[in-house]
């Protein structure tokens, strides 16, 4: 995957860049707005990543100039504060996602695999499946092989998250703000206590396990390997 | 770009009563009858006598309440002294002056009278009396000449006077018809005696028109001085208004209002320049001040997002080493990574609860359902709390929405917090405990007011600490080393503000009772403010 990556802060931006290239992604980093208006002009991106605070031109500016001459290319906004106008701001720019800083690398990994996806599954796919688990999106019912599981409306949407992001890790935030619309940081574990419900219907019953934790990172759901 | 990161200077959460109206609890009538109330702020209760006269005076005619009222009234009171003190004196000295003209009159015949008598004796008064005062007495002109043994020589009027000398006597005291007063001088000539009067009618009529004339002033000046003094206090009462708004919206938080000016450039116009420059100096202040937080923001951010970074870093290395002692290490790295963790969190906490407070959300106001927002929070908290072996009861109906005005995320984060902190504070039941249950309700009041409630049956709060849980970075001595950051309850308030709600602590025994009360059209006058 071909990544552009804005960002002014050099420690932070060799750390992400060295992260990408590791996972297999081409990166070019750049620090200013100004140049990476210009880069995007001649390059065609997967996905970027954008700081809020640039030297020659702003995030925000950016985005709104890329999306106004046309260029459709998904963008992971990263803020320094997280809540609330900033979120709104960015989004309203253009970008697709957001990210507070500070962030651990593997969740601005997951979001970027998480975006790159996007346009594959889209609205339109209204079965999903990943070995043996189906998804009926439209019946909203769910079945491992033959057997139905029962899930309450909430529990479908986080099962429907974790598989449109089968194979992925999804974040806790990014769980937090898909499922429940949280756009802050509870304290209580919400996350964990309802991934532990979903895992006593979806794999307690079952030889096979598909939803896995991934330490510090969040949860994948994804085939045996 | 650096955005403006509102951060309204701290110090506002001391002292605050366990009831807090946050904005107005009630709304100010803008008539004179208003309570003696200012955003929730009582005026100092009267010591003195004069002052418990005072409070009470205005309490029985709230119009005295305005200065302008009182003022006016008083330059009428004094008016009326001057003017009544004048035709006082007036009166007094137009009553002297005429009465010693009569007497100069009366002195004068009788001197006149006393030279004939000297000359001619009785028989040339009398011929004198007949040619000149007409029989009876009527009006003006009156004399009673008596001979020595007491009877009536010569007179146009029946009795004769008692008394020698000067005196004033009513008609019918001699006999007269009518109520004029008249006025005698009594003396002796000869062996005779002589009283020779004047009516006073002339002069009481006089006196009558002066007095009424005065009354009549009187009551002119007192209509002109009461239209004087209402349009007066009118007048003044638009000025106080634009000042009051204009205050009110600074208590909001809005640093731009400002004091209306009008062209007359008077006193009043001095003060509200005055005061207008020393507001753009303290705005000027709190900007720079928003500036640096946001520039502190912005740099702290940076050097705790590379300590992330180094930490994350270093933690994947230690995971992929294949060494003895590995994995303490990866545990310690991961021990720094949820330090930092908490450091940003409550640092982001400060950072919203200032943001909310600066007001800036109101632009995103909506109209939206309470119960709907509840429920979700119910239907998400449920298993957190079952996991812990309590219970959440839901004690409302979900079904019957409850319309409020305001911003959906930041009430479902009141909420939120509310329910978390009644979690962690319940601790854990089940099995070593009893369970404790949290309860969420909800309702309106007259459909002017939505309110919600979280109750708990735990521990509770001591009575002494519980005006102080909404302060930042409070934290109660039991719960010091749990994680938190103790800002959960102060951004409960800051939303509770922001969208006009009063909190209430309450006691359950056992227990607490949080009860947040939103008034339903405030966040939208005050969105319609400005």
């Amino acid at each position: 995957m071909h990544i552009l990556l804005v960002e002014d802060d050099v420690r932070t931006s060799e750390y992400a860049a060295r992260g990408f290239s590791e996972a297999g992604h081409v990166v070019d980093a750049l620090a200013n707005g100004r140049e990476a208006m210009i880069q995007c002009m001649q390059t065609d991106y997967d996905v970027m990543v954008v700081d809020r605070m640039l030297p020659g031109m702003d995030g925000l500016s950016l985005l709104k100039a890329l999306r106004a001459s046309g260029n459709k290319t998904p963008a992971i906004f990263l803020t320094a504060v997280s809540g609330v106008d900033d979120r709104v701001e960015g989004l309203e720019a253009g970008a697709d996602d957001y990210l507070t800083k500070p962030f651990a690398f593997s969740e601005l990994l997951a979001r970027v695999n998480a975006l790159s996806r996007r346009p594959v599954t889209s609205v339109e796919t209204t079965m999903l499946q990943v070995a043996d688990l189906t998804l009926d999106l439209l019946k909203r019912t769910a079945r491992r092989g033959e057997v139905e599981i029962e899930l309450q409306p909430r529990e479908f949407t986080l099962l429907e998250v974790l598989m449109r992001n089968a194979d992925r890790v999804v974040s806790r935030t990014m769980l937090l703000e898909q499922v429940w619309d949280f756009h802050f940081d509870p304290k209580t574990s919400v996350v964990e206590t309802h991934i532990s419900r979903l895992r006593a219907k979806l794999d307690k019953p079952f030889e096979t396990q598909l939803l896995h934790t991934v330490r510090n990172l969040g949860y994948s759901l994804h085939a045996p390997r | 770009m650096r955005r403006a990161e509102p951060m309204r200077s701290g110090g506002q959460a001391g002292g605050q009563a366990l009831v807090m109206p946050a904005g107005e609890a009630q709304a100010r009538t803008e008539t004179l009858g208003a309570p003696l109330r200012a955003r929730g702020r009582d005026c100092p209760s009267p010591a003195t006598l004069w002052q418990h006269v005072r409070r009470w005076s205005y309490q029985q005619v709230p119009l005295l309440r305005s200065t302008a009222f009182r003022m006016a009234v008083g330059f009428w009171l004094l008016m009326m002294l001057c003017t009544g003190t004048a035709g006082f004196f007036f009166h007094e000295r137009l009553q002297q002056t005429a009465m010693s003209k009569i007497d100069e009159t009366i002195r004068d015949r009788m001197s006149v009278i006393g030279s004939i008598y000297g000359v001619q004796g009785v028989e040339g008064v009398i011929g004198l009396a007949r040619s000149r005062a007409s029989e009876p007495m009527r009006s003006e002109f009156g004399m009673h000449l008596a001979g020595p043994d007491g009877v009536r020589l010569y007179g146009n009027m029946p009795d004769a006077i008692p008394v020698s000398g000067w005196s004033t006597r009513n008609a019918d005291d001699i006999g007269l018809d009518g109520h004029d007063r008249y006025r005698f001088f009594t003396g002796a000539m000869g062996d005779n005696r002589l009283s020779i009067g004047m009516s006073l009618g002339a002069l009481d009529q006089l006196r009558a028109v002066a007095v009424q004339c005065l009354l009549w002033a009187f009551a002119v000046s007192m209509l002109l001085s009461l239209l004087a003094a209402w349009w007066v206090m009118r007048h003044s009462r638009r000025r106080m208004l634009g000042f009051e708004s204009a205050l009110e919206r600074l208590a909001d938080g809005n640093l731009s209002a400002r004091v209306p000016v009008s062209t007359a450039g008077d006193d009043v116009d001095l003060m509200a320049m005055t005061m207008n420059a020393a507001l753009d100096r303290l705005k000027g202040n709190v900007d720079s001040l928003r500036q640096v937080s946001t520039d502190i923001a912005h740099d702290l951010k940076t050097p705790l997002n590379r300590l992330y970074i180094h930490l994350d870093d270093a933690a994947s290395r230690a995971a992929g080493l294949d060494q003895e002692g590995a994995g303490e290490i990866v545990s310690a790295l991961e021990d720094g990574l949820a330090e930092a963790g908490q450091i940003n969190a409550t640092f982001e906490a400060l950072l919203r609860i200032a943001q909310i407070e600066a007001g800036s959300r109101r632009a995103s106001f909506a109209h939206f359902d309470l119960a709907e927002t509840l429920a979700t929070a119910c239907e998400i908290y449920t298993a957190v709390v079952e996991e812990d072996g309590n219970v959440l009861a839901v004690a409302f109906d979900a079904a019957r929405s409850l319309p409020m005005y305001g911003d959906r995320e930041l009430v479902l984060q009141l909420v939120v917090n509310l329910i978390e902190n009644a979690i962690r504070h319940a601790g854990k039941g089940g099995g070593t405990g009893r369970a404790i249950t949290i309860g969420v309700q909800a309702g309106q009041r007259d459909g002017e007011q939505v309110w919600l409630a979280v109750t708990d049956d735990g521990p509770g709060i001591p009575e002494a600490e519980r005006d102080k849980v909404f302060q930042r970075l409070y934290r109660l001595e039991r719960s010091r080393t749990t994680s938190g950051t103790g800002l959960g309850l102060s951004l409960v308030r800051a939303i509770a503000d922001l969208h006009c709600g009063s909190i209430r602590l309450g006691d359950q025994a056992p227990g607490l009772r949080f009860e947040v009360t939103f008034d339903r059209d405030c966040p939208l006058e005050k969105a319609r403010r400005g």
